[in-house]
């Protein structure tokens, strides 16, 4: 699947976050969404899966404008994983990972539906945790749940909201190996916003940075990740080493001279 | 349910024997075969029947109602008596029984006076949450506000009522099922039978919505339009059966928390079950209204509260830890 996105421009109540944004996915690619807190990434992702509503601009999926589809046309094509769910009433694992099946399902689950859902779920190595109340995981198996919900939900291109945040280096790791698994595996594309730049540089075919709702750059992970462009728009002094072909960051300090963007 | 029905039908204070209300009850079906006194016929028949399935209904009605307004609002909290629903009702009531003034006149009075007051104080909710596009904090928050001020309504007029008028409004008030007849009865069932189905279908989206909005947007839900039409609906089944039955308190509240204590929080089967429980709860309620202290009848708001509040706090206490 192809998605365009076209001079997007958002604003909250008069308060600019995107400002002109414009790139494209390709099939089977994973996209790393960086940028400093407040720089727009979360709404650029909202704004791609239509929960959002940009004030201009266009996007569209496989040549077709998602203003012209419904909701539920836009949920079989874009699954959303956001940072974190708090659900009001208690739900298993297993129902979900049901939910993911909702822009499929007219009036009752299909065996193809629970089909789905099981194959999503020993693909996540889930099974054990299957009847578990949602709200009872630790944070990486969260994570790990909602994936397998975008992965039930069978969408060609993952939005991921920094699926990251919550976990430590190892299952920061994992959800990045698993989610690289995914596209390979299942033919799809994704959109992750990152705050770890290492680990962008590391699992990302190509980086977008964000800056105070622009894009500053864009490109291979080495292109985007130099050390006057961190600078510019983080407002820090980093040094940029390469390792095995990727670029590695280890910040220095606070750049007094520059004040950033956002 | 078949059971409290059978019991139920065979309670009151009329004396009359189990075999004397089998036999009236059969002799409708089975014209000719059975010796029944009009006195047994017309007691089941017009009393004790209307009753027991009024209570049946109003229970399951204020359960569903319940069930998806917690789930629209996702609060464990929303029912149609936090929402002033129920306030308002009692305020349209009032009007009619003090003042005597309403929008239609005659017998029916009280009943459409509460039935429109209650409709308005949805559309008042929705139409100051639609200023925040559906917001469901500011619904529950509009809700409540509006329920102290039709209640601070209802009592200015008791303080300025007379007696009489005062003491039927305190009657109205306490919620009683057996003010019904057949032609009420089929007039609740009808909404029912028309709202229900509705509110089952879009279980699936309720389970989306319990997991925030974004979450329901991104699986195909549209959010705003969802919210709206389902705090329609079950104010529309609210509105109905409170104004026949009259403030019956907590069943909506406590209904669907014991159901999800029960089997956990899949709408899909929530919403039919805390209708059930709901049934089975005001339905069993009104058995031990009536028969507590017969000859007396209780208040069956009162009853309800009473047995409710109990299982509910068993329920609240042995609860798994991460429940609410």
């Amino acid at each position: 699947m192809n998605l365009k996105v076209q001079a997007v421009t958002f604003s909250y109540n008069s308060t600019p976050v995107l400002d002109n944004i414009t790139f494209e996915l390709q099939p089977r690619e994973i996209v790393a969404l960086v940028g400093p807190n407040g720089s727009g990434k979360s709404t650029l992702l909202k704004c791609i899966d239509r929960i959002l509503r940009p004030q201009h601009g266009k996007i569209s999926i496989d040549s077709q404008d998602i203003r012209r589809m419904s909701q539920q046309e836009i949920s079989k094509k874009l699954g959303y994983v956001p940072q974190r769910v708090i659900s009001a009433f208690p739900l298993s694992v297993f129902e979900t990972v049901l939910m993911g099946r909702r822009p499929h399902i007219a009036w009752r689950t299909s065996q193809k539906d629970i089909d789905a859902v099981l194959k999503s779920i020993s693909l996540l190595e889930l099974e054990h945790l299957a009847m578990r109340d949602f709200a009872e995981l630790s944070g990486g198996e969260m994570q790990r749940v909602l994936l397998a919900r975008a992965v039930a939900q069978e969408a060609g291109i993952l939005l991921l909201d920094e699926p990251t945040s919550n976990l430590d280096i190892r299952h920061q790791i994992e959800a990045m190996e698993i989610l690289r698994q995914l596209v390979t595996v299942k033919n799809i594309s994704a959109i992750v916003a990152v705050h770890d730049l290492n680990l962008a540089a590391r699992y990302a075919d190509r980086m977008i940075m964000l800056s105070g709702g622009r894009i500053c750059a864009t490109g291979s992970p080495s292109e985007v990740l130099t050390a006057d462009g961190i600078s510019k728009s983080y407002g820090i002094r980093v040094t940029v080493r390469n390792e095995n072909g990727r670029p590695f960051i280890i910040p220095l300090g606070i750049d007094t001279g520059s004040v950033p963007v956002a | 349910m078949i059971v409290i029905v059978g019991v139920a039908a065979t309670l009151g204070p009329a004396g009359l024997s189990i075999g004397d209300v089998y036999a009236a009850i059969a002799a409708r079906f089975f014209p000719g075969h059975f010796n029944v006194s009009p006195l047994a016929d017309s007691v089941v028949w017009n009393l004790r029947l209307p009753r027991i399935f009024m209570g049946l209904l109003a229970g399951f009605g204020l359960g569903v109602a319940g069930a998806v307004m917690q789930g629209v609002l996702r609060n464990p909290l929303a029912s149609p008596f936090t929402l002033g629903i129920s306030a308002a009702a009692g305020f349209g009531a009032s009007l009619a029984i003090v003042l005597g003034v309403g929008i239609v006149a005659g017998k029916h009075l009280i009943i459409a006076n509460a039935f429109v007051f209650s409709l308005l104080c949805t559309i008042l909710m929705l139409a100051l949450a639609s200023r925040t596009s559906g917001n469901p904090a500011t619904m529950i928050l509009a809700g409540v506000a509006l329920g102290f001020l039709f209640s601070a309504g209802t009592t200015l007029l008791q303080y300025f009522g007379d007696p009489y008028a005062v003491q039927a409004v305190v009657f109205w008030l306490i919620g009683d099922v057996g003010r019904t007849s057949w032609e009420k009865l089929s007039l609740v069932g009808i909404t029912l039978l028309v709202t229900a189905p509705l509110l089952f279908w879009k279980s699936w989206d309720l389970n989306a919505m319990s997991s925030g909005d974004e979450t329901a947007r991104s699986l195909g839900v549209n959010v705003t339009t969802a919210r709206i039409s389902m705090m329609v609906i079950t104010s529309l089944i609210t509105a109905t059966i409170v104004s026949f039955v009259g403030t019956i308190g907590f069943i909506g509240l406590v209904a669907p928390h014991i159901v999800r204590m029960a089997i956990g929080g899949d709408n899909r089967f929530v919403v039919p079950l805390s209708g059930m429980v709901g049934a089975l709860l005001l339905a069993g309620a009104d058995i031990v209204a009536l028969q507590a202290m017969a000859p007396i009848v209780l208040p069956i708001g009162v009853i309800t509260a009473l047995m409710g509040v109990p299982l509910f706090l068993y329920f609240i206490l042995r609860r798994k830890k991460e429940y609410l």
